[in-house]
């Protein structure tokens, strides 16, 4: 009779247990969720000018046509927003968007397909920063108010995936009623904003805090939050602080202490570290146009100094790992594994410098090139300088802020940077960060069989055909020793395990955040 | 008449000033690296847009076109318009103003009241063990750095014993505001930046009070039969405020900078967080217009220094 009656309790308390544990992963709506951002927010305005801060908190007022959230570092696609379905002609050169019905902006005036062209439109004419991703459209038409048309010039495979990736930042639609015939950037809904989006614009407190709160007319399921309050810090001390006394749910990932500290800050009691595979790598570019780098032998020589494993633990405490290859593993669709850069071989690395005619000095240097960086990759570039150190290169290092390094990037006044190549979410990245004579090769580089290839991937819709120019675009950067693929990157975040449903790292959001700074699938538990 | 001409001299010598520190910030700010247009732009954007930010904004004239734009709109009170913001610069920097002003106010004030009651206590008791324990706090106080002290006392009120908020003006919830909740936001910038100004005035104000205790007039007081407490509150103190007032002057240039540290520590919503920000993102209206503005107040200060002077010591005239 004991044994019976044991075992009735213990069923009892497992399925307690259960319940439990069901009810706490079941999406709660309600809570107000107090967030932080880094640096001075200076406009709601998504779609004039960047501005890093500004964007995590408008992709929550503002709604976009085609979205891509971090799913895409999983292989996922592109997404409507607005657009409920989208259609693309047998030629490729027409894009026809259908609407969503039942969209309204924040201040009741319904949304329409001429919204769309709106804020397109002025995109283009004034070439603000998504005109870069809109080139090739050569009209946009609105048959009605629930179907937008864009008519291109020539076939543009990256076209979708990077108008649903840039508008992240900067391609959200703006109401036309209210800035139709009126300057975009002085506009004064600019610091009130009205967007079609799952939260509300409540209140903006310069330099202290913005709040949000959930729009119970949006188009789609409400969001479970019910308020978010953006916490604006200028430094990264006080938000730790704050996080680890529990007056922040979340600790976004420009506010995170140095890695070595993390595993201990995620190893706290209530405290969940998100993690988040990104489409950026972690590299190093040489300066093709300037001497010792427009040496192939040099640039290989570089390679073989470099001791991926040691840069890893050392700069990013293992979190990043090593990258060997010409993409990284947030975007695996068409990487190809084949292609590796060599492991370190200082023995070789010095035959090559020996051959390119830099032999040691008395003192044991050979070469002695600029180096520059922010204090963003400043880590990476300590390990780096050391290793280098063991061949001979004593590297000049130039410490700057993001500005002025930007600056020196633009016009080549450096002979290595540390850098981040994007490999998604559509390859033709490849052609962005190494076509000649493009914005984004700071290094300058240029191979005629690279430009042919990366154009032949821009111009066909066919996956095959453009996996094979881009395997090949590949084996081209690894036998010209083009860049030097270091580590991988990633994001980390930390928030009270109470919360779910982050947008940068976990998984359940993928497909619901609508952006990479959308809480639209975040929910606290209580 | 004499007054009112001296009002004048003073008045062009501000004007003069106020002018020579634009320019300098002028060419100070364009000659140092970093391209505005090309941070404003943004890693993603093309050269197109980077082109189009250049010429919107002037920025593809030479130097000395720009400079003399920019002086020729200042002389008609337009500071321009903020690189980042899209709004008026004066806009910008009046919205910041007020929290500044409060922050630095209090700070000069308070540094002033307690520097000189600290001092005139460790006067009092000069040689005692209460002047070593003050003079040794105050080394203690104006060696300490602004920006460490802000955090010690965020860890220890804020994140510890969790009394003071960490950051901002004002609470998140409109029910939660008032005076009350802003006092609450103030006390741990406001303290972080007054206590190097209560070390400094404790110093000034037990030299001054020590001497003036010595004077011949304070021994005829005692001798003609004044009490001792009458004699060092009305006269002893009288005397020490004087060079206090000249430090107040002084610190109040010293407050400009240390309220960038406070401000950007405390992350409090004033004109040094601003400027701060502003020189990350090359927003060179802000960045000239801040300077400019603050040159006004520490010129406006100065002048005002002086006419307390006069109040406090009828001997002092203005020529």
């Amino acid at each position: 009779m004991k044994n019976v009656r044991f075992c009735f309790i213990a069923l009892l308390l497992l399925l307690d247990v259960f319940i439990s544990v069901a009810w706490a992963q079941t999406p709660r709506f309600g809570g107000t969720l107090v967030t932080s951002t880094f640096g001075n927010i200076t406009s709601l305005n998504p779609i004039w000018k960047y501005d890093q801060p500004a964007f995590m908190i408008s992709q929550n007022i503002y709604s976009t046509l085609v979205i891509s959230d971090w799913g895409i570092s999983e292989g996922a696609k592109p997404y409507g927003d607005l657009a409920k379905s989208w259609e693309i002609s047998d030629d490729g050169l027409t894009y026809t968007f259908h609407l969503y019905d039942n969209v309204y902006w924040h201040d009741g005036v319904k949304f329409t397909s001429a919204d769309v062209k709106f804020t397109y439109d002025t995109v283009i004419s004034k070439k603000y920063p998504l005109a870069s991703y809109l080139k090739l459209v050569k009209e946009i038409r609105t048959p009605d108010e629930k179907t937008v048309v864009f008519k291109l010039s020539d076939i543009n495979a990256p076209f979708l995936p990077m108008l649903a990736n840039a508008s992240n930042w900067y391609g959200q639609i703006i109401a036309k009623h209210l800035y139709e015939g009126t300057d975009i950037q002085t506009n004064p809904y600019n610091k009130k904003p009205v967007g079609t989006g799952p939260f509300k614009f409540v209140e903006w407190k310069d330099g202290q805090f913005v709040t949000l709160q959930v729009n119970e007319k949006y188009f789609r399921e409400r969001a479970y939050l019910d308020k978010i309050i953006w916490r604006v810090y200028t430094n990264k001390e006080v938000p730790q602080a704050d996080f680890t006394s529990g007056n922040l749910h979340l600790l976004m990932y420009e506010l995170i202490p140095p890695f070595h500290q993390l595993k201990a800050l995620g190893a706290r009691p209530g405290v969940k570290m998100w993690e988040q595979k990104s489409i950026y790598d972690r590299c190093l570019v040489f300066n093709h146009k300037r001497k010792p780098f427009s040496d192939i032998r040099v640039r290989e020589a570089i390679s073989l100094a470099i001791n991926r494993d040691e840069v890893s633990q050392l700069a990013w405490a293992g979190l990043w790992k090593p990258n060997y290859h010409a993409s990284c593993s947030g975007s695996p669709l068409f990487t190809n594994s084949k292609v590796r850069w060599p492991d370190q071989d200082l023995k070789r690395a010095q035959q090559l410098l020996d051959e390119a005619g830099y032999p040691p000095d008395s003192d044991g240097v050979r070469l002695k090139p600029v180096l520059i960086a922010t204090d963003y990759l400043k880590p990476m570039v300590e390990v780096i300088i050391q290793q280098l150190k063991r061949i001979g290169v004593h590297t000049k290092f130039d410490l700057s802020e993001t500005a002025t390094w930007l600056s020196r990037l633009g016009s080549g006044d450096f002979d290595l940077t540390p850098y981040y190549i994007r490999f998604g979410p559509d390859p033709d990245s490849y052609g962005e960060h190494f076509g000649t004579g493009e914005a984004r090769n700071v290094g300058k580089y240029s191979n005629a069989t690279l430009d042919e290839l990366a154009k032949a991937g821009q111009k066909t819709l066919n996956f095959s055909k453009r996996k094979e120019s881009y395997d090949k675009v590949q084996e081209i950067l690894r036998k010209d020793f083009a860049y030097l693929p270091v580590t991988e990157s990633g994001y980390f975040q930390f928030s009270t395990s109470k919360l779910h449903g982050v947008t940068f790292g976990d998984p359940t959001s993928y497909g619901k955040s609508f952006g990479w700074g959308g809480y639209r699938a975040c929910w606290l538990e209580k | 008449m004499e007054r009112v001409a001296y009002l004048i001299r003073r008045t062009v010598e501000m004007i003069l000033v106020v002018l020579v520190v634009a320019v300098l910030n002028f060419t100070l700010i364009h000659l140092a690296p970093g391209d505005v247009a090309v941070y404003m732009a943004g890693v993603e954007a093309g050269p197109e847009y980077v082109a189009s930010i250049r010429h919107e904004y002037g920025l593809d004239l030479s130097l000395y076109v720009q400079m003399g734009r920019y002086m020729s709109r200042l002389l008609h009170g337009d500071f321009g318009r903020s690189f980042t913001r899209g709004e008026a610069v004066v806009d910008v920097i009046m919205n910041r103003m007020p929290a500044t002003l409060l922050l630095m106010g209090s700070s000069l004030i308070l540094g002033a009241v307690l520097g000189t009651l600290g001092g005139a206590l460790a006067a009092r008791h000069i040689g005692s063990k209460v002047d070593y324990w003050i003079s040794g706090l105050c080394v203690a106080a104006y060696s300490t750095p602004v920006f460490w002290l802000g955090l010690i006392l965020i860890y220890a009120f804020s994140v510890h014993l969790n009394w003071f908020p960490s950051s901002g003006m004002m609470s998140f919830l409109e029910e939660q505001r008032g005076i009350a909740d802003t006092l609450r936001h103030m006390a741990l910038p406001v303290l972080s930046l007054t206590v190097y100004f209560i070390g400094q005035n404790i110093k000034v104000a037990r030299a001054g009070v020590a001497e003036a205790m010595q004077d011949d007039f304070i021994t005829t007081f005692r001798a003609v039969g004044f009490k001792e407490r009458e004699v060092f509150l009305k006269h002893g103190l009288r005397n020490a405020l004087l060079p206090i007032v000249s430090m107040t002057g002084l610190q109040f240039t010293q407050l400009t900078a240390g309220a960038v540290l406070t401000e950007t520590v405390f992350s409090w919503p004033g004109m040094g967080q601003l400027v701060f920000q502003a020189v990350l993102s090359r927003d060179y209206p802000v960045i000239m217009g801040g300077y400019v503005l603050m040159s006004i107040m520490v010129v406006l200060f100065t002048l005002l220094v002086d006419f307390i002077y006069v109040v406090l010591d009828p001997r002092i005239e203005l020529k």
